[in-house]
């Protein structure tokens, strides 16, 4: 009789194997290194210090508390073919027995976003995001909630994927985005732009390419102050208006017509009425043409005629322009494509 | 069952299926077997872990070598390859609780913690009794700083009379730093081998922990007295002398001893 080394269990001769444990009866003659692996010497020194055992002790206390929450992690997990398409609400309950609810929630989550960026800047823009992320946290907490009984376990699941989802999918998009579509308020009636109206803004039009003639652009005003007796004035911050000419261009505005090395041009600034009559100026290599027309404060102020400093004040440095306006968002009568 | 028993060439009372497996084996494994374990009781864990594959190099069936392979690697702070090799012995000897022990106490040691209490339960309802597994039960309840550990420990006691139990009770709680709790287990060993250095060693290093500076001092002075050439007490020993601070032990007293 063969007895087994593990649990003394007496097998009838010639088993190989043992009939109550399944440990081989044969590993007398087998063939099997016997050295366990050792840990180097750098991996002991590793183990030793104040970071590993921090980090091992990190790894309990998730442990002992995701048993506490009942995050379970291995347990009734959904597979990786629902957990990889929660990043669209709609599509995880499409393939798993709710197509019409994922359809709808899909459907429902595609409009808000859409209106939102066709709104943005504005609040309706934000509760259309916010409707948006609803939406979504809807499609994930409807699979949090069947994958386990436990209410502790339902609502850990889905504040845990909530956050994976906002750090790894809504963050890198919106910190992405933000650029590209940056909304400029106007906060005052400066014609022809009106109180209230909505501007976005591609903040990374130049980093590759050089602003053109023409173009519509936010940029920050060279500072400057003007003192008169009585009477101070600092020009300061973003601003917006049409690119006029390039660098070492010649310059001629006169009565409302602007000439660029003497070739008519057929730009104008926003509001030409806020212009001197007359201007004549060449522009300095490196920096562009911008008038700002919209500027308040340029007329006579307390009965004074303020001279301005027009040379210094339309003369922005190509590092300057901080965007190109391509959309006006709102009021949503006048909403399309700015040029 | 007590664990040890088996080892050694004993006549007329054991049981027949013991007496069977050793003359099955032949007289070779079983010697390094007990060198093993003799190497153990010193505290000799590296010669420990040699003789166990040497072992095992004779025969490969033995279970014991095995998990004494195992067993040393956890206490030689090697608890990923600890939990490596339980489960390859695993594969060889699948369901058996000792080694389902070993690969949950390789788990937490390594910080796997989440699937080495599921393993110890494994452990525990396998066929067989063991003081080990009571053992590792109870270091994963001590861990989780469950009052539960002290039935676990009082079982594994309750398992095998031996000595190196509450010996090696007392090492988990100073692995754990709970010293004041494996104080009285290393004062039972203690009192059940007084003739042994390596408990007289342990219980310097406890007492040492727990600031009790003169009678670690004793302790560790009894070892040198049974084993002279001991370079672990004398350098205990020596720290003690040059009373050196230490800021652990500072912010120990400040909070009060665990």
């Amino acid at each position: 009789m063969a007895q087994c080394n593990s649990c003394q269990f007496h097998n009838m001769p010639g088993a190989t194997h043992c009939g109550r444990c399944g440990s081989s009866l044969t590993l007398a003659q087998a063939v099997i290194n016997v050295h366990p692996p050792r840990a180097s010497k750098w991996a002991k020194t590793w183990r030793k210090t104040f970071l590993a055992r921090q980090w091992n002790s990190v790894k309990w206390n998730w442990s002992v508390l995701a048993d506490r929450i009942h995050l379970e992690p291995h347990a009734n997990l959904p597979g990786m073919d629902i957990l990889f398409r929660l990043i669209l609400p709609g599509w995880p309950q499409q393939v798993s027995g709710n197509p019409f609810f994922g359809k709808c929630l899909f459907g429902a989550y595609l409009a808000c976003i859409l209106l939102a960026l066709l709104f943005i800047g504005t609040v309706y823009s934000s509760l259309l995001i916010a409707a948006a992320l609803t939406l979504h946290a809807s499609s994930v907490y409807d699979i949090a909630h069947r994958s386990t009984e436990i209410r502790g376990g339902r609502l850990s699941r889905f504040f845990l994927a909530l956050g994976l989802l906002g750090i790894c999918l809504y963050l890198p998009l919106f910190s992405w985005g933000t650029p590209y579509v940056s909304p400029f308020v106007i906060v005052r009636d400066r014609a022809p732009l009106q109180a209230g109206e909505v501007l976005v803004v591609n903040r990374q039009a130049y980093r590759s390419h050089v602003p053109q003639i023409g173009d519509l652009v936010v940029y920050e005003i060279p500072e400057t102050r003007v003192n008169r007796p009585g009477v101070a004035l600092l020009f300061r911050g973003e601003r917006m208006d049409r690119v006029l000419a390039g660098s070492n261009q010649r310059v001629v505005w006169s009565e409302g017509q602007l000439t660029v090395d003497g070739q008519p041009s057929p730009w104008r600034p926003l509001a030409p009425e806020n212009i001197p009559s007359s201007l004549e100026m060449v522009v300095p290599s490196g920096c562009y043409l911008i008038f700002p027309s919209t500027e308040g404060g340029m007329g006579p102020v307390r009965g004074q005629q303020i001279d301005i400093p027009w040379t210094q004040l339309c003369m922005v440095p190509r590092h300057e322009i901080r965007g190109r306006v391509y959309w006006r968002s709102w009021p949503w009568y006048r909403m399309g494509r700015v040029r | 069952m007590a664990r040890f028993d088996k080892l050694e060439l004993q006549s007329g009372s054991r049981p027949q299926h013991e007496s069977t497996q050793s003359s099955r084996l032949g007289r070779e494994p079983i010697s390094w077997l007990g060198q093993a374990v003799e190497e153990r009781r010193c505290g000799n864990y590296e010669n420990a872990l040699r003789l166990y594959s040497r072992a095992l190099e004779d025969d490969k069936s033995l279970v014991l070598g095995w998990l004494g392979q195992v067993q040393m690697l956890v206490v030689l702070d090697e608890a990923n390859e600890a939990e490596l090799w339980s489960r390859k012995a695993l594969e060889l000897f699948p369901g058996n609780g000792d080694l389902l022990a070993g690969r949950a106490q390789g788990m937490y040691r390594s910080g796997q913690t989440s699937q080495a209490m599921g393993l110890s339960d494994s452990s525990l309802k396998a066929a067989g009794q063991s003081a080990y597994r009571w053992l590792v039960r109870g270091e994963l309840m001590a861990a989780a700083r469950q009052s539960t550990d002290q039935h676990c420990f009082d079982k594994a006691v309750e398992n095998d009379k031996d000595w190196l139990v509450p010996l090696e009770i007392a090492q988990v709680y100073l692995y754990l730093g709970l010293p004041s709790k494996g104080l009285g287990r290393v004062r039972r060993a203690v009192e059940l081998a007084p003739d042994r250095y390596f408990p007289w060693y342990i219980q310097g290093q406890t007492e040492r922990e727990l600031g009790l500076e003169v009678l670690a001092r004793k302790s560790l002075q009894r070892c040198l007295e049974l084993c002279p050439t001991h370079a672990e007490a004398e350098q205990s020993l020596r720290e003690l002398s040059t009373g050196g601070w230490s800021l652990s032990r500072i912010w120990r007293r400040v909070l009060g001893n665990r």
